[in-house]
């Protein structure tokens, strides 16, 4: 992973000092409550409905096993022994006190962590797939622009006070595992016929109250121009989004209210008056981050290995994990290992100190010390030999995290909810797990790959309007209610999902999943999966089994 | 005006002797030092143009960009410090429309965002009644390690200085 020089050392130690001069200011009263505000927001700290919530960045979703032990300490000595991760590949903490900020930020520093823009109207967290590095499909590795657009966009003076917060994701492969689409800027890398490095620039996509799938704004821009560009698009942004309202402010409204093609005019007319060369992205620049990421040292090893196919013939339950929490890897003899943190064994996103103390370990011992985050709050062991996975999966159990889901449906991306959240109407998590806790295992393996995400209100935290089957939690008088949206898709083409119908009560939400699931049973065809048969069909049998009072 | 930090030869420090005053408060002040509204200024005869000229919206760049030659000094507005348009504004005086003169932060200015202002091209800053200029003075420096160029500070670090 990325290695810190001196100079990113000595950024984030100031940093911590400066922002423990502006919360001892604001306790002796010379912040206003207004002033200190996006102080704080810059600083990854939110008020909760409880207590305050420190979002700690983890750029890109890369840690080392060090880092997440420091993390396993801060959630014991700051927190209640628990961290939350999150669609943004960062993790919260949600129980911290205001005066120990400065000190949890301190220990991070030490650690080569920070909270920087985790929140607050400025560019976020930059992500990318889990993946990253060591996929087979990837063009380039995505690690290493999110990198350079992290050290940009952090603490850029000219874009700290935005109109609302920007969000911007990397995917270098076909597939897209980054969400890309539904950010406010999104990059696919790709390399043209003569092996040279472009970006496809995507702009205004975006979920909460108005949701958006991004539009293309540059088929091809030159890797050499990717921060002028952004400067353009970000300066067009600062100077012309809207500020009158929170709703309306995010680029994606900007870019719909103009029209894709006067907006990419604005940004085309900026992007020619900044002169290139200061910004310009040099080949040494790009091989001296690549060379920050210490790349791997791959032993050869041969994809046969007797002990493993024993354990896969002989041990049903190491065979399912295998199945599907394992995914294949760009050097022969080694897997990707998928880490589960879901219903029925976890809360969505949540992982105690003592479970990330004990994946730190395994990913020492097994793996080259890296964990990832995913988008879907799962965490990934990237470099696994195919000879250890069983040793891995042993140890994942002893932890409580060999759940094999993922993937199926109760692989859910859940928000945290009312419970903690002073946004949320509902309260995600335990009508989340009931939901999951309605089909087996066995039942959710025959259904197989689908994607249901739950957020507990409209700003859509869990990307619902992206699941195949969506749901968001709405305020119905006393019990809380469920709309229903079908058909939904991340990745190159994606997709909102359609409202089926009327919300449904919190009560009866397991049983119209099981209806929808039984439509699917009903009518799939050899191999087809759910979302497969959803195109297909069309919402209509769906509806119907679900609303069959409508249909008389 | 009064509670104004200036940075001059590199060095920021509090001035009491500003001389310079808004038109709308006192129609007498000399052109030299008189800070107009870019409409008001716009509409005064060549000769009675004051030297100082006052920018509260987006839209009045483009007015008054043809006539920087003849201004000493831009005062750009943040009603409210969460606004940032203004750090964009400047960004675009000093490097897309050359301005040399002086240009000053006016309205919701305080210490805490001074450094971002200096970085953005902003020379002056009138603090915000009820702070105390002095204490402001701190957040000029701001972090010595920024990673992306600025006004004050043109190429990214990556240029600036060797990394391993």
């Amino acid at each position: 992973m990325y290695q810190y020089d001196d100079y990113d050392r000595a950024l984030v130690t100031e940093r911590v000092a400066q922002f423990r001069d502006q919360v001892e200011r604001y306790q002796a009263g010379q912040l206003s409550e207004d002033e200190f505000l996006p102080l704080r927001l810059q600083n990854g700290l939110y008020l909760q409905k409880h207590a305050y919530m420190l979002r700690v960045a983890i750029p890109y979703g890369v840690l080392s096993a060090n880092q997440l032990r420091a993390l396993a300490q801060v959630s014991d000595r700051f927190d209640k022994g628990y961290g939350h991760f999150t669609t943004r590949q960062n993790i919260q903490f949600n129980w911290v006190k205001l005066p120990e900020v400065p000190d949890l930020l301190a220990y991070l520093a030490e650690h080569d962590m920070h909270a920087i823009q985790t929140s607050g109207n400025v560019v976020r967290n930059v992500t990318t797939e889990a993946f990253a590095g060591v996929a087979a499909d990837e063009v380039y590795d995505p690690r290493i622009f999110a990198e350079i657009i992290r050290q940009w966009s952090t603490i850029n003076p000219e874009f700290l006070f935005l109109p609302r917060k920007f969000k911007i994701a990397v995917s270098a492969s076909e597939e897209d595992r980054a969400a890309v689409r539904i950010h406010d800027v999104g990059l696919y890398l790709f390399r043209d016929s003569e092996g040279e490095l472009y970006f496809k620039v995507m702009v205004g996509g975006g979920l909460g109250r108005t949701p958006f799938i991004s539009q293309v704004l540059n088929e091809k821009l030159p890797w050499r121009d990717l921060l002028t560009y952004l400067e353009a698009v970000l300066r067009v942004f600062n100077r012309y989004g809207r500020r009158d309202s929170k709703y309306k402010a995010r680029i994606k409204i900007l870019v719909n209210t103009l029209g894709l093609d006067a907006f990419k005019a604005e940004v085309e007319q900026e992007f020619q008056q900044i002169p290139k060369d200061i910004n310009g992205l040099t080949e040494s620049e790009l091989s001296r981050i690549a060379s920050q990421f210490l790349p791997a040292v791959y032993e050869t090893l041969g994809e046969t290995d007797l002990e493993f196919a024993t354990h896969l013939q002989n041990n049903e339950a190491f065979s399912d994990w295998y199945d599907l929490n394992v995914r294949s890897h760009k050097v022969s003899g080694y897997r990707s290992v998928v880490i589960s943190t879901k219903f029925p064994n976890n809360i969505p996103g949540d992982v105690t100190s003592a479970q990330m103390r004990g994946i730190a370990d395994i990913a020492e011992r097994f793996g080259f010390g890296e964990i990832r985050v995913t988008h879907e709050q799962n965490l990934v062991l990237p470099d696994i030999p195919k000879s250890s996975l069983f040793q891995v999966w042993v140890e994942l159990n002893r932890i409580g995290l060999g759940l094999a889901n993922h993937a199926l449906l109760s692989d859910m991306i859940v928000c945290p909810g009312a419970s903690y959240c002073n946004l949320a109407t509902a309260h995600s998590f335990p009508v989340a797990e009931q939901v999951v806790n309605a089909f087996t295992l066995e039942e959710q393996q025959d259904i197989g790959p689908v994607s249901m995400n739950l957020s507990g209100c409209i700003n859509s935290c869990a990307h619902h309007h992206i699941a195949n089957i969506g749901m968001l939690g709405l305020n119905k008088s006393k019990t809380d209610h469920y709309q229903i949206t079908l058909g939904g898709r991340q990745g190159t083409d994606s997709r909102l999902g359609k409202v089926l119908g009327p919300a449904i009560a919190e009560s009866d939400l397991p049983q119209a999943i099981r209806t929808l699931m039984d439509v699917y049973r009903k009518y799939r065809e050899v191999d087809e999966t759910f979302i497969q048969a959803v195109d297909r069909l069309g919402l209509a049998p769906f509806k119907e089994a679900l609303y069959p009072e409508a249909q008389g | 005006m009064k509670n104004v930090i200036v940075i001059s030869d590199g060095e920021a420090r509090v001035d009491l002797n500003d001389p310079w005053q808004f038109g709308q408060e006192s129609e007498q002040v000399e052109c030299s030092a008189r800070v107009d509204e870019v409409a008001t200024w716009l509409e005064h005869s060549a000769s009675n143009r004051s030297h100082g000229v006052l920018i509260q919206k987006e839209e009045e760049l483009e007015l008054i960009a043809p006539h920087l030659a003849n201004i000493t000094m831009i005062a750009l507005t943040f009603k409210d410090f969460k606004d940032g348009r203004a750090y964009s504004l400047a960004y675009l005086l000093r490097t897309r429309f050359h301005f040399k003169g002086d240009l000053r932060a006016v309205g919701d200015v305080m210490r805490d965002q001074l450094s971002l202002m200096r970085q953005c091209g902003f020379t002056s800053f009138v603090i915000k009644e009820g702070k105390d200029p002095f204490d402001a003075l701190k957040g000029i420096k701001g972090l010595s390690v920024t990673y992306s160029g600025s006004v004050s500070n043109p190429a990214p670090l990556f240029k600036r200085v060797r990394r391993y």
